[in-house]
C-alpha cells in the first residue's frame, strides 16, 4: 500500500509528456512527482530513492523502457512500474510486456487522460513486487 | 478436272477413274514395276512399229510375188494361146499353099472337098471351122465340127457372111480371135497359094479351133490353174467385168487381183482380128504367197513376242542386279540411318565408279557433315546453355537483390509507420490532457495558460508529422510544388517565433538576424514553412541546453538562410547521409528518420540547395539557398 512516502517517477523523454502527466496527476491529489528524461536518469533517480510507483515510456533514445525493465528486472527491485506507451497497438504491445514482466501493467498513451489515473490509483492497491 | 478414264469393271460396269488418279498411281509405283512398265512399254512400242514395218514389206513382197507368179501363168496361158494361134496358123498353111487348094480355089472340084473335109481332119486337126473365102472376100466354102461333142456343125454365120478374108487384106497370113455363135474362136487365116509359095492368090483359108472350155481349161498348163473365159457383154461376175473395166481403160494388159483371202485371180483381155475387145479371161490360184505370208508374219509375232519376253527378263533382270538392287539397298541403309538417327554414320559401301557409288559417296560426305554439325550444335549449345546459365545466375543475383531492396523498403515503410504512429499519438495525448487540464480550469488561469501553450506547441508538431507523411507520398509520385511570390525573411521571422515557445521548454534563446525586411522568392508558403520549421525543430531538439542562432543573408541571386547549434555536432560519416530517407544517427530514437530527406526534396523543387556544415568549435549549421524571384 502506497504511504505516500515515495511518490510517482515518470520516465519520458518528451518534456511536454512529463510535464502534462505530472499537471493531470498533480491535479487528481498526487502530491509527489518526480520525473526523468531518460532511461539512465530514471535508473539513477530508481537507485538512490524508493518510489511508489514508475511510468514508463517505452520508446526512448539511448535506453528504451525495455532496456530500463530489463535492469530493474536484474537489479530485482521491487517496484510498481506502469507502461505508458503510444508506440503501437495496445493489445500486442500490452501482452508483450505482460509475457515478460507479469507484473507490469501497460496503458496506451491516448487512453492516458481518463485511463490513467484510474489504473494508477489501482496499482498502488497492489504491494510492490520485484519484475 | 482431268478426263476421267473408262475401264469396265469386273461385271462390265462402267467405272470412271479420274486419270489424275491414274496418274498418281503410277507415280506411286517402286522402282522396280516402274522399270518393268517402262521396258515392257517400250518394247512393246519398239515390238509394234518392227512388226508394223516387216509387216508391211512382207505383205508387200508376197503381193508381189504373187502378182509376178499370176503374171507368170497369164504369160504362160497367153502364150499358150499364142502357141494356138501358131499351131493353127501351121496348119492354115499347110493347107493354103498347097496345088490342090489352089486348084480347088479354081475349080471348086468336089473331089477337094471329099478327100480333104472329113470329118476326121477336124479331129486329128483339131479345128472347129475350115472355110475358103475368094479373091473378092465372099465365102466360097466351109466345114464346122463341134469338138467337144464330135459332130459336125453348121459354119458359123458370121463367116459366110464374113467379107474381110481377102487376099490382100490377110497379107501373108493373120490370126487371131473372132466371136462366132458367142464363142470365141482363134482363127488363122493365109492367101490360098501353090505348093511352092507362089501367087497369085487365089483366095483365103481359114482354119479355126474353137476356144471353148476345154481350150480355156487347157490354158492352165502343167499348173492346174483354173481358168475362165468371159464374152463380153455376156454376163459375167462383178470382179470379171471390173477387170474388164480396168482393161479396157487402158490402164492395164492385165489385172491381178485378190478375190478374198484364199484366191487370186488374173485377168487378161481376148481382142479379135481387128483388135476389138472380145472377152476376159479369169485365172484363179490358191494364194499361196500371200497364205505363206500368213504364216509367217504370225510365226514373226511370235518370235517378237519370244525374244520380246526374253529381252523383259534379262533386261530387267541386269538391271535390277547392276543398278535397281544398289539403289534399293542405298534406300534401305539410308532408312535404316535415318531410323537409328546417330547410330551407323555410314550407308555402303558400293564398288563403282557410276552414278549410284557417287551418290554412296555423297550421302557418306552428307552424313559426315551432318555429324560434324551436329557436334557444333551440341557445342554452342553447352556453351549456350553455359551462358544461359549464367546470365540466370546474374538475373537471380540482381532479383535477389532487388529483393533485398523490397523487402528493406518494406521493412522501412512498416518501421516508418511504426514511427509515425508514435510520432502522432505522442503530441495528440499531450493535448488530450491539456485540454482536460485547461477545462478544469478557469481561462486565463495559471493551468489554462500552461496547457493552452502546450496544446498550441503540439499542434505545431502534429502539423509537421502530418505534412511529412503527405510530403512522403507526394515526393514518392513526384508532385509539382505550387509557387507563388513569397517573402523569406517574413516567413522565417514567423517560424522562429512559433519554436521560440518550443525553445523555451528547452530553456534556450533563438537569436534572430538579418531577417528585417523583405527577401521576396517564388516558393510554395506551406512547404517552405515545413522545412524552415524542420531544421528549428532539429535545431532546438539537439540544442543540448545552448542557445540557437539563426538569420538569413543575401547574396548574389540568391537568399541564403542558416541555423545554428551548440549541440553535439553530427559525426563526420552521418554528413552525409543526413539527408537520406529514413536516415537516423540512433536507429532506436523516437522521430520517423525523414524530416531532413523531405526538407532537401522540398528545397530542390525550388531550384535551391541546402547542406549541413560542423559549426566553428562545436554544434552544427544547416542553410538553405534559394534563388530570389528575378527582377528583386
Amino acid at each position: 500500500m502506497a504511504n505516500g512516502q515515495g511518490g510517482i517517477l515518470i520516465i519520458d523523454d518528451e518534456e511536454d509528456v512529463r510535464q502534462s502527466m505530472a499537471w493531470l496527476l498533480k491535479s487528481k491529489g498526487f502530491r509527489k512527482i518526480d520525473a526523468a528524461d531518460s532511461g539512465e536518469a530514471g535508473l539513477r533517480k530508481l537507485a538512490e530513492k524508493e518510489y511508489d510507483m514508475v511510468l514508463l515510456d517505452l520508446i526512448m533514445p539511448k535506453m528504451s523502457g525495455w532496456g530500463v525493465l530489463e535492469e530493474l528486472s536484474r537489479r530485482r527491485t521491487a517496484v510498481r512500474v506502469l507502461v505508458v506507451s503510444a508506440v503501437g497497438l495496445p493489445e500486442v504491445v500490452g501482452g508483450e510486456v505482460a509475457k515478460k514482466y507479469p507484473g507490469v501493467d501497460f496503458i496506451g498513451k491516448t487512453h492516458a487522460t481518463d485511463g490513467l489515473v484510474l489504473r494508477v490509483k489501482e496499482m498502488l492497491k497492489k504491494p510492490a513486487k520485484p519484475l | 478436272m482431268s478426263p476421267p478414264a473408262v475401264f469396265r469393271g469386273f461385271a462390265g460396269e462402267r467405272v470412271l477413274i479420274p486419270a489424275r488418279e491414274l496418274g498418281s498411281t503410277v507415280l506411286r509405283l517402286k522402282l522396280r514395276e516402274k522399270t518393268l512398265l517402262i521396258t515392257m512399254a517400250t518394247l512393246f512400242l519398239f515390238i509394234l512399229a518392227m512388226y508394223s514395218a516387216i509387216y508391211g514389206l512382207m505383205l508387200q513382197n508376197a503381193t508381189a510375188q504373187e502378182d509376178r507368179g499370176m503374171l507368170r501363168f497369164i504369160r504362160e496361158a497367153q502364150e499358150r494361146v499364142a502357141q494356138e494361134a501358131e499351131d493353127i496358123t501351121e496348119k492354115a498353111g499347110d493347107w493354103s499353099a498347097w496345088d490342090d487348094t489352089y486348084r480347088y480355089m479354081e475349080d471348086r472340084n468336089p473331089q477337094y472337098v471329099k478327100s480333104n473335109m472329113q470329118y476326121t481332119t477336124f479331129v486329128v486337126t483339131k479345128l472347129s471351122v475350115i472355110a475358103f473365102y475368094d479373091t473378092n472376100g465372099s465365102y466360097v466354102f466351109g466345114r464346122a465340127f463341134d469338138l467337144d461333142w464330135n459332130l459336125p456343125v453348121e459354119v458359123p454365120m458370121e463367116l459366110v457372111h464374113e467379107t474381110r478374108f481377102r487376099p490382100d487384106s490377110v497379107g501373108s497370113g493373120i490370126d487371131g480371135f473372132l466371136v462366132l455363135n458367142d464363142t470365141p474362136v482363134i482363127i488363122a487365116a493365109k492367101p490360098v497359094l501353090t505348093s511352092s509359095g507362089e501367087g497369085p492368090a487365089r483366095g483365103v483359108l481359114i482354119m479355126g479351133r474353137e476356144f471353148g472350155a476345154t481350150q480355156v481349161a487347157m490354158l492352165s498348163g502343167a499348173s492346174g490353174i483354173p481358168a475362165g473365159f468371159y464374152l463380153a457383154g455376156k454376163g459375167m461376175p462383178a470382179d470379171v467385168s471390173d477387170a474388164e473395166e480396168a482393161i479396157v481403160s487402158g490402164q492395164d494388159q492385165t489385172v491381178v487381183k485378190a478375190l478374198g483371202e484364199d484366191r487370186l485371180a488374173g485377168y487378161f483381155a481376148a481382142t479379135d482380128l481387128d483388135g476389138r475387145h472380145i472377152g476376159v479371161f479369169r485365172m484363179e490360184s490358191r494364194r499361196q504367197d500371200y497364205e505363206e505370208f500368213r504364216s509367217n508374219s504370225l510365226y514373226l509375232l511370235i518370235g517378237f513376242v519370244v525374244v520380246g519376253l526374253f529381252y523383259i527378263v534379262s533386261t530387267f533382270y541386269l538391271l535390277d542386279a547392276f543398278v535397281l538392287r544398289r539403289l534399293r539397298r542405298l534406300g534401305e541403309q539410308a532408312e535404316q540411318v535415318g531410323r537409328e538417327g546417330g547410330g551407323k554414320e555410314a550407308v555402303g559401301p558400293d564398288i563403282g565408279d557410276d552414278e549410284i557409288s557417287q551418290l554412296t559417296q555423297e550421302i557418306n560426305r552428307m552424313l559426315q557433315r551432318l555429324a560434324q554439325v551436329r557436334h557444333q550444335l551440341l557445342r554452342s549449345q553447352i556453351s549456350y546453355g553455359r551462358r544461359l546459365s549464367r546470365e540466370v545466375q546474374h538475373k537471380t543475383k540482381m532479383l535477389e537483390a532487388a529483393n533485398e531492396r523490397l523487402q528493406h523498403m518494406e521493412k522501412t515503410k512498416n518501421q516508418f509507420l511504426f514511427n509515425i504512429g508514435h510520432e502522432l499519438k505522442s503530441p495528440l495525448a499531450v493535448i488530450e490532457m491539456n485540454v482536460e487540464l485547461a477545462g478544469n480550469d478557469r481561462p486565463g488561469g495559471r493551468q489554462w495558460n500552461g496547457s493552452f501553450r502546450m496544446i498550441k506547441r503540439n499542434i505545431v508538431v502534429l502539423k509537421q508529422k502530418i505534412e511529412e507523411i503527405i510530403q512522403l507520398s507526394r515526393f514518392e509520385h513526384g508532385h509539382d510544388v505550387e509557387k507563388a511570390d513569397l517573402d523569406l525573411a517574413g516567413l522565417v521571422r514567423q517560424v522562429a517565433h512559433i519554436y521560440d515557445d518550443f525553445a523555451k521548454v528547452h530553456k534556450v534563446k533563438i537569436h534572430l538576424k538579418g531577417a528585417e525586411g523583405k527577401a521576396t522568392i517564388v516558393g510554395d508558403r506551406r512547404l517552405l514553412q515545413y522545412a524552415l520549421g524542420n531544421l528549428f525543430s532539429n535545431a532546438v531538439k539537439y540544442c543540448d541546453g545552448r542557445d540557437i542562432s539563426a538569420g538569413l543573408e543575401r547574396t548574389d541571386g540568391h537568399v541564403v538562410f542558416s541555423i545554428e547549434n551548440s549541440g553535439e555536432s553530427i559525426r563526420p560519416e552521418n554528413r552525409k547521409k543526413l539527408f537520406m530517407k529514413f536516415f537516423k544517427e540512433d536507429p532506436n530514437s523516437p522521430g520517423t528518420g525523414v524530416g531532413l530527406f523531405i526538407t532537401r526534396e522540398i528545397v530542390k523543387g525550388h531550384g535551391g540547395r541546402v547542406w549541413y556544415e560542423p559549426g566553428k568549435i562545436r554544434g552544427s549549421i544547416f542553410r538553405i539557398s534559394l534563388p530570389v524571384k528575378r527582377g528583386e
